[in-house]
């Protein structure tokens, strides 16, 4: 079963990092940042891309650190957090 | 003016120490002699490192005699590169340590016109030419900077050096900075990915891919800012505004390029004994090329 936000996601990525860049079989377990996908400018360039495409805000207190860009999983968990704290609120 | 943001600090300023790591012990030495002595003692050393340093005598003399006529000439050069490279370690570390009347002793601002007219966040870019700390500097004389110097070294204790998401880290926080109306110091040719490199005679610089991406996404004015020495001064100049962003990512990079080079080249020619980044081994560089290659499709 496909997950279209994790497909939006992956397309955002894919944006910043390249299609040459971005591996063909990636999935909710592939990691985003151990230096092979995305470097730090490329993390940061996604970070602010994810704001702009989802219309959500990435706090100050290092969720960059803290695991939410482990992997591309990770990454669509906090975006569909932040979507469903918006919709509710 | 005052600092306006106390958000959380930056990895820079949760070090005991900020210069070299492997220099932190003569922190209490340097704290007991005067700056001259200070200065002195470590230009011997430096001196001393560069003529046992094949690597570091290569580099000293390929710049000298990119930059002078007569054999002479270039030995007082390379001589002149060595000991202030000594001198500017000394007042690295002495100055992390200092209050600000330390700091702002001896010190001109040239275009200072420019600082004034910012309003909200900037970025203050630096080159690892001439005396360090001038953003540490520009916050002692009361100016809403501070200082990104070594985003995600200080994750590298241990010799661990910094990952890829730490780093990252340390540049959202800075963008956060920025967003909240600081003013950002940090150096063009520091660490991280190459952006793209320009040509000195002698030399090449390697310009980083860091404060390009953080102005991309905030916007900020980036305003280039060089310091020499002359005697015991030490003379800021903040040049005007680099220009805005621009869609075109390419054409953004070539005129920045283009600025940076004139301005670099500038410096070089007629300062050639302080440019400090001559003598910066690229060892790191080599490693990370070797270590992130691209990914199969």
């Amino acid at each position: 079963m496909t997950d279209p936000l994790l497909d939006r996601t992956r397309a955002v990525i894919e944006r910043i990092a390249g299609r040459d860049r971005t591996p063909a079989s990636c999935g909710a377990d592939t990691p985003l940042g151990d230096g092979q996908w995305l470097d730090s400018v490329e993390l940061v360039e996604v970070m602010v891309a994810c704001e702009t495409e989802f219309g959500v805000m990435f706090d100050e207190t290092g969720e960059l650190a803290a695991g939410a860009f482990d992997t591309l999983g990770t990454l669509t968990r906090m975006i569909r957090a932040k979507l469903d704290t918006r919709t509710s609120s | 003016m005052t600092e306006q943001v106390p958000v959380e600090r930056l990895p820079d300023e949760g070090r005991p120490f900020g210069g070299p790591q492997r220099l932190g012990w003569l922190l209490p030495l340097l704290g007991r002699v005067s700056r001259p002595t200070s200065g002195n003692l470590l230009a011997a050393l430096t001196i001393a490192q560069g003529l046992t340093s094949r690597y570091r005598w290569g580099v000293a003399r390929t710049w000298s005699a990119a930059h002078t006529r007569s054999r002479w000439d270039r030995y007082r050069l390379t001589f002149a590169l060595f000991a202030n490279h000594g001198r500017f370690l000394a007042d690295e570390i002495r100055f992390w340590r200092d209050e600000a009347e330390g700091l702002t002793r001896d010190v001109t601002i040239e275009g200072r016109e420019h600082l004034d007219a910012l309003q909200g966040g900037a970025i203050l870019l630096g080159l690892h030419i001439g005396p360090p700390v001038t953003g540490r500097t520009l916050a002692a004389l009361g100016y809403p900077v501070r200082t990104a110097g070594r985003l995600g070294d200080a994750y590298d204790a241990g010799g661990k050096t910094a990952t890829p998401r730490e780093r990252a880290d340390g540049l959202q926080q800075a963008r956060v900075l920025i967003r909240n109306g600081t003013w950002l110091y940090m150096a063009a040719d520091g660490r991280g990915r190459e952006a793209f490199r320009i040509a000195v005679p002698g030399r090449e610089a390697i310009i980083r891919a860091g404060w390009l991406a953080l102005r991309r996404v905030t916007g900020a004015p980036v305003l280039p800012v060089v310091c020499r020495r002359d005697g015991v001064r030490r003379i800021i100049t903040v040049h005007a505004p680099l220009h805005a962003v621009s869609p075109d990512r390419a054409e953004d990079e070539s005129r920045c390029r283009a600025v940076l080079s004139a301005l670099l080249n500038d410096y070089a020619d007629r300062f050639p004994e302080q440019c400090r980044y001559v003598l910066v081994s690229w060892r790191r560089d080599r490693r990370a090329a070797q270590t992130r290659r691209p990914l199969s499709p």
